[in-house]
């Protein structure tokens, strides 16, 4: 019997199916990079050390420290006021902090500077301004700090292929008490048998 | 006749409203996307398919018997392909684009490749029938040079429709349920059931009411075809479930749901798959041993039970599990709406209008003592 | 149909290549009723072209029209962007599941930015509670947890989207080629061409393609209903607003007050970047003072909104629609066809963030270009412990998920 049209017509096409990959538009894809190449990645917030550059050659403050207001600057209060460094339950301004944040080890002063409560000190002894507490936080936290600064601890606003905007560790954690408070979710889909029509 | 009208007028006021409306009418959500509408148009392939189950012995093997009904066969291939395409039309969600599927994803999409099949089939079958008939209403014999190549070609073209139908379901990596290589093979023995199971009784009522001379050795002869593909179909189906129950991974959930339940409640679709079963199962004994292949009633009993079997094994058991627990694990129990009830009526009623009008076209080829016009003048002239 | 009369035979018999062209004619007359019969959107989509086919000019012509029949049917001026791939861009998406607290603002966000339908609802994140310990058994995963607070003790939470596969099923199976993968690697829908088989629904793996099942509703103040906190004269009849988004709308608010004509888009924050939600007040352990959204914008009216002080006088929804759209993005949909998560074109195309990434409380979502070694995503790609869904399928998702800590 001689080969029918159709049968040519679709060995043909399964010959041309076999050889037929991506879209038309296949040519102009760019290439995923490949594990060698993700593996090597020279991240520069990767390899920088946690302690040196400060983020804002790169990136943005979105907001200015979450400071209560009518608190800052703390001089307007503390200029006259003797530095008690005893560990105390606190009482008058501050009775709303409550420390739960490595409660048996810290005290105020391990990071507000006790001469000049305008700024916050290291342990170091190096005073930095509210606006670089990232660096305070990141003499313990080094993981997170590198994390944030490569924007993937947190969260990283702006422009993904421009200037980005960073938050401070506190505009998301209560230093005193950073563990994230429970959040109340949003309400459940509805289910599809609860999808009904409706007339408006 | 009227009740067919009847029907098709539901269906017609019933698919005005879907898409007044949307498909929100129906029962199917993002969960199970497909539904009433896609069981019943793959079922009705594996119908038209069926027509090679005539054609084989009839042309093939050149088989008197079967030669003379082989164009019911045909016709109702041609029925069956027409429903097919309306169960897809009246399941899409905007029917006006369809003509897209002019321009289609091809080769990449089975969905253009079944588009293609379908319409092949549909017009081989159709210049066979339209061509035996417009020649039969001058009274004077097909053309073979023309027929037979035709026919032949529809052997390979009635596989290719359930082979690409197979293929749209057993394509998707994501779906275990029907990503399996036998998904193919089952669809065409069980089309070989179905079909033939519709024109075994469909010949019967076509003997007694409208007197066509068929010989009682094609209907046996068709039952006794049936029963090997019955066994194969039941084989495969053995196979797959061996292979899921044993090695008992992640994709048995979708068998589970099927034959029992999941999160301990019996699924609705439970009931439906244990019948199937049990009915193709009866069905084929009936029709293995000579004796009750041989006896109207059993061999009646056989084709009523092996319809149902088929029917629920290619629409509700093939369709809901494969859905059934959704992409992200969830069971949504789905179950075809009204509107989808009352449009599948309808689209079977369109079919069984157009059945009826090809046969009685077809009537003075199939019985030439009926022949009218040129036909009866010169059959009245050769008595004379 | 047992009537056997010879006459009825030769009427029912003879006409049958007439009938087939009645039945003809009849199709074709159907679908030019059914035309008629349609809005001018379906007249004028009924001959439309598809997206990648469309000249210069005809695109033009079809922006044109479209921005004129959103502002005819949504009554503010609409944009239509059409924003190309940036060249040497693959976007790529990673979620961090030790900081994902199933809060379920991802969801939210994304419906008001891309004008998801609110009835019949249509979500292009679902959130997914699973028990710890699990692995990721998705069978007893449960989108539709309902708790007080989240995170609950013992749980862990998996929000799932489209996850733009590079070896995309929806794409391979879409019969007339209606949706495909742009260069920079996000899988769109050319809403005009789908014919809404539903057959990529089928193949896809997440569960990330939706359909509308019915004519999608934008403004029927589902999970938009705000309060006004407060309301600032800016002269010329324009106020600035700011309202704080219902935790838990009310399905309908009785009567319903629709905003006044927003003239700046919620989400603009003094900048006038988009989508900047008041953060999280975190000295705040109040869960439900640290939960809610507030928004600032101006509105175009005759007086003020009326303020509320109340904690559940919503007097207010949003006019829920974002007239900034892309037209392969989140310009408005119609029923019966499929749409899913396209990375926000219509932001990250101007090199924004997607609506999810900005507005997650907890920083869990990291968006970026996976070609550039100094991104945020490469960083994770690079340094942390990541995986995609269902990797046996070898769709190769570019939403990969990974754990911070």
């Amino acid at each position: 019997m001689r080969p029918t049209p159709l049968a040519l017509v679709l060995s043909a096409t399964l010959a041309f199916l076999g050889c037929y990959g991506e879209g038309k538009r296949g040519d102009e894809m760019p290439r995923f990079p490949d594990h060698k190449e993700i593996g090597s990645t020279t991240h520069s917030a990767a390899n920088a050390d946690p302690s040196s550059a400060d983020i804002d050659e790169f990136a943005v403050q979105a907001k200015a420290p979450p400071i209560s207001e009518g608190y800052f600057p703390c001089s307007d209060c503390h200029a006259d006021m003797e530095t008690n460094r005893e560990r105390r339950e606190l009482e008058d301004e501050h009775d709303s902090v409550v420390l739960k944040h490595g409660t048996r080890e810290r005290w105020c002063f391990d990071c507000h500077d006790p001469d000049n409560r305008d700024e916050l000190r290291l342990a170091s002894g190096t005073k930095i301004p509210f606006e670089k507490s990232y660096r305070l936080c990141g003499q313990c936290h080094g993981p997170k700090l590198r994390d944030w600064r490569a924007g993937v601890h947190g969260k990283r606003t702006g422009k993904w292929n421009g200037e980005k905007e960073y938050l401070l560790c506190v505009h998301c954690h209560n230093p005193h008490a950073p563990l994230f408070a429970p959040l109340v979710p949003k309400r459940r889909p509805r289910a599809p048998h609860e999808i009904t029509f409706s007339k408006d | 006749m009227a009740t067919m009208v009847l029907f098709v007028l539901i269906g017609a006021s019933a698919y005005f409203g879907q898409v007044t409306d949307g498909l929100i009418r129906t029962g199917m959500r993002d969960q199970v996307s497909w539904g009433f509408y896609i069981g019943n148009f793959t079922f009705l392939v594996g119908v038209a398919a069926a027509a090679v189950v005539l054609v084989i012995p009839a042309y093939i093997y050149d088989w008197k018997p079967i030669k003379e009904i082989v164009l019911i066969g045909e016709l109702l291939a041609i029925s069956a392909i027409i429903m097919c395409i309306a169960f897809v039309m009246v399941d899409v969600g905007r029917p006006e684009r369809t003509w897209h599927f002019l321009l289609p994803n091809f080769p990449r999409s089975l969905l253009a490749w079944d588009v293609l099949v379908l319409n092949g089939y549909l017009a081989i079958n159709a210049l066979v029938a339209f061509h035996i008939m417009y020649r039969g209403y001058f009274g004077k014999p097909y053309n073979k040079k023309w027929v037979l190549p035709l026919v032949l070609l529809s052997v390979p073209a009635a596989v290719s429709i359930h082979t690409v139908t197979a293929f749209l379901y057993s394509g998707l990596a994501a779906r275990s349920y029907w990503n399996t290589a036998i998904l193919a093979p089952r669809f065409l023995t069980s089309a070989f059931c179905s079909g033939p199971a519709i024109i075994l009784i469909l010949l019967q009522i076509l003997r007694r009411y409208w007197k066509f001379d068929i010989k009682d050795e094609a209907l046996h002869k068709i039952a006794e075809l049936m029963a090997y593909a019955m066994f194969i179909n039941l084989f495969l189906l053995g196979a797959e479930i061996y292979r899921e129950y044993y090695s008992d991974t992640h994709h048995l959930i979708h068998h589970e749901y099927l034959f029992s339940g999941l999160h301990g409640h019996m699924s609705p679709v439970a009931p439906y798959a244990w019948a199937s079963v049990i009915a193709s199962t009866v069905a084929f004994l009936l029709f293995l041993i000579p004796k009750t292949r041989k006896n109207f009633l059993t061999l009646n009993i056989g084709a009523v039970l092996i319809y149902f079997g088929v029917y629920v094994e290619k629409g509700i058991a093939l369709v809901i599990p494969g859905f059934t627990p959704s992409m992200l694990g969830e069971v949504y129990e789905y179950a075809p709406s009204f509107t989808e009830l009352q449009v599948a009526m309808g689209v079977f009623g369109v079919g069984a209008i157009v059945f009826t009008a090809l046969l009685k076209t077809a009537l003075p080829v199939l019985r030439p003592e009926d022949a009218v016009g040129p036909a009866a003048e010169a059959a009245a002239e050769a008595s004379a | 149909m047992t009537d056997t009369k010879k006459s009825r035979h030769y009427e029912s018999s003879l006409p049958m290549v007439s009938r087939r062209n009645f039945v003809k004619s009849g199709v074709l007359g159907g679908v030019a009723a059914y035309l008629a019969a349609c809005d001018t959107n379906t007249q004028e989509e009924f001959f439309a072209k598809r997206f990648t086919e469309l000249t210069p000019e005809a695109l033009k012509e079809r922006i044109a029209w479209l921005e004129k029949h959103y502002e005819k049917t949504y009554g503010e001026a609409f944009k239509v962007g059409t924003e190309g791939p940036i060249p040497d861009v693959l976007f790529g998406y990673a979620l961090d599941l030790s900081r994902c607290v199933g809060c379920r603002r991802c969801a939210y966000a994304c419906v008001s930015e891309n004008n998801l339908s609110r009835d019949p609802q249509v979500h292009y994140i679902r959130v997914l509670e699973q028990p710890k310990g699990t692995g990721l058994d998705l069978h007893l995963a449960n989108p539709y947890y309902e708790r007080d607070h989240v995170p609950e003790e013992g749980h862990v939470y998996l929000p799932v989207a489209c996850q733009q596969c590079e070896n995309s099923p929806c794409e391979r199976v879409c019969p007339v080629g209606a949706t495909w993968k742009e260069p920079d690697g996000v899988i769109v829908v050319d809403y005009d061409w789908c014919i809404g088989c539903r057959y990529c629904m089928a193949s896809c793996p997440y569960g990330a393609r939706k359909f509308n099942w019915g004519a999608p509703k934008m403004t029927t103040g589902d999970s938009l209903a705000v309060k006004v906190l407060s309301a600032k004269p800016k002269g010329e009849g324009r106020f600035e607003v700011i309202v704080e988004e219902a935790l838990d709308a009310p399905e309908r608010l009785q009567p319903p007050h629709i905003m006044p004509t927003v003239v700046k888009r919620p989400f603009l924050d003094a900048k006038g970047n988009r989508f900047m939600t008041e953060t999280l007040p975190v000295a705040d352990t109040n869960p439900a003072a640290r939960s809610t959204t507030r928004y600032r914008f101006e509105v175009v009216a005759k007086e003020a909104p009326a303020t509320s002080s109340k904690d559940d006088e919503y007097g207010y929804f949003l006019d829920a629609v974002n007239p900034d759209t892309h037209y392969l993005g989140n310009r408005p949909r119609k029923k019966g066809v499929v749409e899913k998560c396209h990375f926000c074109l219509q932001r990250t195309r101007n090199g924004e963030y997607p609506a999810c990434a900005e507005i997650c409380p907890v920083g869990s979502r990291k968006f970026g270009n996976l070609l550039d070694p100094d991104s945020e995503i490469r960083y994770v790609l690079a340094n942390k412990r990541v995986f995609v869904l269902k990797e046996e399928l070898n769709t190769r998702p570019k939403f990969f998920y990974f754990f911070g800590v």
